[in-house]
């Protein structure tokens, strides 16, 4: 497998394996990064981050040195033979949305932005499936793209970021969505609210006994549309710790077709 | 074991180890001290191992009245460190009693002071570390700096070393700031060779608007190459696909300011990062005040990897006494 590696200081390298954010590209990472953390190379690992088309390394300059592990990435690399389809664990998690109104402001201007009716736009969201590709920038927020083509949405991110984000809010920038699962600044249009959270830093709920996390790439999600009073219930159910998730336990394989690029060692010394 | 009680949390107070491993793929930062270097010194002098989790002190410190006898020792910022109101050594272990004050004022040199217990600090430990990080609540004391009346609790001291003392240049060192190295990349098509060179030989000054997450810089745009555009990376000229952060990552965000990525860094960035801090330098970075200037300096990758290998050695050999 060909892929083109850069240098980011001293411990750190990006290995890069596309240029654009498609369901193909961040499947062969999620592919790859099992592989590599399964490799000979694992010991020297601390740790990655699978993003849309590169992998972030970080490598124990305690037991290495960057050209000495650059070479040993280019030897595993080498070895990684392209396939057509990619399997994965792959659960499907129901959550629940409210859209629209104050729990989505930027809704009707989606609708707009795509010339659908507000409630075609709503039949799009909640009746696709929406592929977890990474999970990061703020603790665990996922950031998905639709499996079914013919349900896309998109629409502009804003063009100056708001401060504050609710948690809980689904948004859409481009054609991927976001949940948000701390406050925090965002660019994305907002289109609803999940009154269950996806990031729990105390076990409030089962699934965060394990880890403050719920999602995982891999994961696919169902935005299950959901009338106000139903939202109320949930949020109460949560309240009470009485909440459980619609978690389904999957695998999936999809095919990748192949697509070479260039590459090889990072420039410079 | 109750060890001591905030009287005045100073500006913001956060129990400290070396940050969290394995999480960054769930967007959760490594975090841990600032000054990564000043912590493990501290800690090295009251024989603790790297590990141990230290009290950290931004810009104004706190003061705290102990509860019971302890070694303690303060390395990174130069904070005025008192007992009971008499001027105590940096980097020296000082054995305080049941009943004293240890105090802290503003930083007269650095930005991050660390206060270190033989045995090391008790604390919430969150996805196996007790740093605190306070966006997201995990860690140390509650998720969240100190506080007026918090009680904090030392763990049992290991081994008991000597009385330790770290040589005055090894507790000058974070201060020194007038070359920050770096190695270029992982977006270098994006800057052009003036770019560079201007990058290398301008000051840049530390915005008042830095904090753990990001150092922001003040100092000329280095030049741009226009790349082009796709509906992926987004329409402005140094935005990328969003991809790993670094810390010590410095991003031209907007195409117009260069951000250092800070310990609380989010996990990913989507703005083309003209070089990276190297690791030891990182530590000097966060000890720069809002105002301070600097330059940075380009090495090679080999070059870096040979730095922090004698950095680490020095620590090292330090706590090896």
């Amino acid at each position: 497998m060909r892929a083109e590696q850069r240098w980011c200081g001293d411990q750190h390298l990006l290995l890069v394996i596309g240029d654009s954010v498609t369901l193909a590209n961040v499947l062969r990472v999620i592919d790859l990064n099992h592989r590599l953390l399964e490799s000979e190379l694992a010991p020297l690992i601390v740790e990655t981050v699978p993003t849309w088309c590169s992998i972030l390394i970080h490598y124990d300059i305690d037991k290495t040195n960057p050209s000495q592990f650059s070479s040993a990435l280019g030897t595993f690399l080498a070895g990684v033979v392209e396939t057509e389809t990619v399997t994965l664990e792959s659960r499907l998690v129901t959550l629940p949305v409210l859209y629209g109104g104050a729990a989505g402001p930027d809704l009707e201007f989606v609708a707009q932005a795509n010339d659908l009716s507000p409630e075609e736009a709503v039949r799009r969201l909640s009746t696709g499936t929406h592929f977890v590709g990474m999970i990061s920038f703020i603790p665990g927020q996922a950031n998905c793209m639709w499996l079914e083509p013919e349900l896309v949405l998109s629409a502009p991110k804003y063009a100056t970021p708001r401060t504050k984000t609710p948690e809980g809010t689904v948004g859409l920038g481009g054609s991927s969505i976001a949940l948000y699962s701390v406050p925090s600044p965002g660019g994305f249009q907002m289109v609803g609210r999940m009154p269950v959270p996806t990031y729990s830093a105390y076990p409030v709920l089962p699934p965060f006994e394990e880890s403050p996390i719920l999602l995982r790439a891999g994961d696919r999600l169902r935005l299950r549309s959901v009338k106000r009073e139903e939202y109320d219930d949930v949020a109460q159910a949560v309240r009470e710790g009485r909440y459980r998730y619609d978690i389904e336990e999957s695998v999936m394989t999809v095919a990748v077709g192949e697509e070479a690029m260039g590459g090889g060692a990072p420039q410079g010394s | 074991m109750e060890l001591l009680r905030v009287l005045k949390p100073g500006l913001s107070t956060t129990i400290q180890d070396p940050g969290r491993r394995g999480c960054l793929e769930l967007g959760i930062p490594t975090g841990g001290a600032a000054d990564a270097y000043s912590h493990l010194l501290a800690n090295a002098v009251v024989g603790n191992e790297p590990t141990a989790a230290t009290l950290e002190m931004m810009l104004l410190g706190a003061s705290f009245a102990m509860l019971r006898e302890a070694r303690i020792a303060v390395a990174g910022a130069d904070m005025l460190f008192q007992v009971n109101g008499e001027e105590a050594a940096m980097g020296r272990a000082v054995d305080v009693h049941e009943g004293e004050v240890i105090s802290f004022g503003k930083a007269r040199a650095g930005c991050f002071g660390y206060l270190a217990v033989a045995g090391g600090f008790d604390g919430t430990i969150a996805i196996g570390s007790r740093s605190t990080y306070v966006p997201g609540r995990l860690g140390g004391h509650f998720g969240r700096a100190l506080k007026k009346g918090d009680i904090l609790s030392q763990l049992e001291e290991g081994r008991r070393a000597d009385a330790g003392e770290a040589p005055r240049d090894l507790v000058a060192w974070p201060w020194q700031h007038d070359a920050i190295r770096f190695v270029r990349g992982p977006q270098a098509e994006y800057f052009s060779e003036a770019g560079y060179s201007s990058f290398t030989t301008e000051p840049y000054a530390v915005s008042t608007r830095s904090n753990r997450m990001a150092y922001r810089l003040e100092g000329p745009i280095p030049e741009l190459v226009p790349i082009p555009r796709t509906s992926d990376t987004g329409s402005g000229p140094t935005d990328i696909i969003e991809d790993g952060n670094v810390v010590g990552a410095i991003q031209l965000a907007g195409g117009t300011e260069p951000i250092c990525m800070g310990r609380d860094c989010p996990s990913t960035g989507a703005y083309a990062k003209i070089g990276c801090v190297i690791t030891p330098d990182v530590s000097r970075m966060f000890q720069m005040q809002p105002g301070d200037t600097f330059r940075f300096q380009e090495v090679s990758v080999a070059e870096a990897f040979e730095i922090s290998r004698e950095m680490s050695a020095v620590i090292q050999g330090f706590s090896m006494w």
